[in-house]
């Protein structure tokens, strides 16, 4: 039986167009990752490179395997910015 | 990664993919807009929040992709007013801030979309979910209020049992506070040893397992960190000082505990190679 360290929804993964990959963020500072490909394929395990630790992706499969992307935040541009007290 | 120097100066470190920093692998000086001391800094997974001591203000930096910056798109400076902030702390991908007033603000949409499952079909507090700076309708003067890094909410208040809270640390998943008396309580995620209680198997508010791991829903003492004078949290383990000596438990797997192995330690235990070096007010760790 596999243990999942955690279920995350697929909104909550980063988008990188390049290299059509999700990400999130994995506790020991790398990233929790799973392709576009993986999930058209009905993949729902987003591994990290860098341990053992491996989360369940919690998506619409029906969704995917259409061909429809679901929207993710993508990265955004560098910001220095002030908030007024 | 960020520091803030006793004379108020900013160091950073680390990756600029999100402008948190200069891409370097040594602390660098970064320079502040305006004002140039800075009080407290805190990291969140990609961004940071500086609390600087020129007229309480609140400086953000890096990804925005959450609203963890506290201001939609478009627009270059906060519309909400604060009263002179009196602490920051990042989350993942939500941040705080408290003021002189007592009121507690925060802002970032976090894991939003896990609370919308979770708490189906009651709607997410306003504050949990969004991108400017909210008011925490919770926070007052008896209260504390924590959000872990995942957005969980936990408060507490003091009562007759001498459990007046004075020091919070949180990790990702987990919490470990400490109180006036020198007591040390732990609740959260349990999975990795991360809250250092004995006889995990037997406690009575053990919750039932769910797919995500065990966890602990009420804060438990941990009487082996009793008196602890630091402490701090790592995503899933932890290190203090207690009794002068420095100790660690929790998740293991990349030997942050420092014990030389890849086991993780489910109670407290000194660190072999500090066993015999005690610490003392004037030396740095």
């Amino acid at each position: 039986m596999t243990v999942f360290h955690d279920e995350v929804e697929i909104e909550d993964f980063e988008y990188d167009e390049e290299t059509e990959t999700y990400y999130f963020p994995c506790p020991c500072g790398d990233r929790f990752a799973i392709t576009k490909e993986d999930l058209e394929n009905g993949e729902e395990v987003a591994t990290c490179p860098s341990c053992s630790l491996i989360v369940k992706v919690i998506y619409d499969k029906e969704q995917f395997m259409c061909g429809e992307v679901i929207e993710a935040p993508k990265t955004t541009e560098n910001k220095l910015e002030l908030a007024q007290s | 990664m960020s520091l803030s120097s006793e004379s108020g100066e900013l160091l950073m470190c680390g990756q600029n993919h999100k402008g948190q920093s200069q891409e370097v692998i040594t602390f660098q000086p970064c320079p502040l807009p305006g004002c140039s001391r800075v009080q407290q800094v805190s990291c969140g997974w990609d961004f940071s929040v500086i609390n600087s001591d020129c007229d309480g203000q609140v400086l953000v930096c890096s990804s925005n992709a959450f609203g963890q910056l506290g201001f939609s798109p478009g627009i270059t400076h906060s519309a909400e007013p604060f009263h002179p902030v009196t602490s920051v702390a990042a989350g993942l991908r939500h941040a705080l801030a408290s003021t002189a007033s007592g009121c507690v603000y925060q802002w970032g949409t976090g894991l939003s979309s896990h609370a919308k499952r979770m708490l189906s079909p009651h709607p997410v507090p306003a504050h949990l979910s969004s991108k400017e700076p909210c008011l925490v309708p919770v926070a007052g003067s008896t209260h504390c209020v924590c959000l872990t890094v995942k957005g969980d909410v936990f408060l507490w208040g003091s009562n007759k049992h001498d459990q007046r809270v004075t020091d919070v640390h949180s990790g990702w998943t987990h919490l470990v506070v400490k109180t006036e008396s020198g007591r040390v309580f732990t609740w959260g995620r349990a999975n990795y040893g991360q809250l250092g209680q004995i006889n995990q198997s037997t406690e009575k508010e053990y919750d039932i397992s769910t797919s995500s791991g065990q966890s602990i829903s009420r804060p438990v003492e941990v009487k082996a960190l009793f008196g602890a004078t630091q402490i701090a949290c790592g995503s899933e383990h932890n290190l203090a000082v207690v009794g002068g000596r420095i100790v660690s438990w929790g998740w293991n797997e990349h030997k942050m505990c420092g014990d030389g192995s890849l086991c993780d330690i489910p109670q407290p235990q000194p660190i072999p190679c500090f066993r015999d070096i005690t610490s003392n007010e004037d030396s740095t760790s």
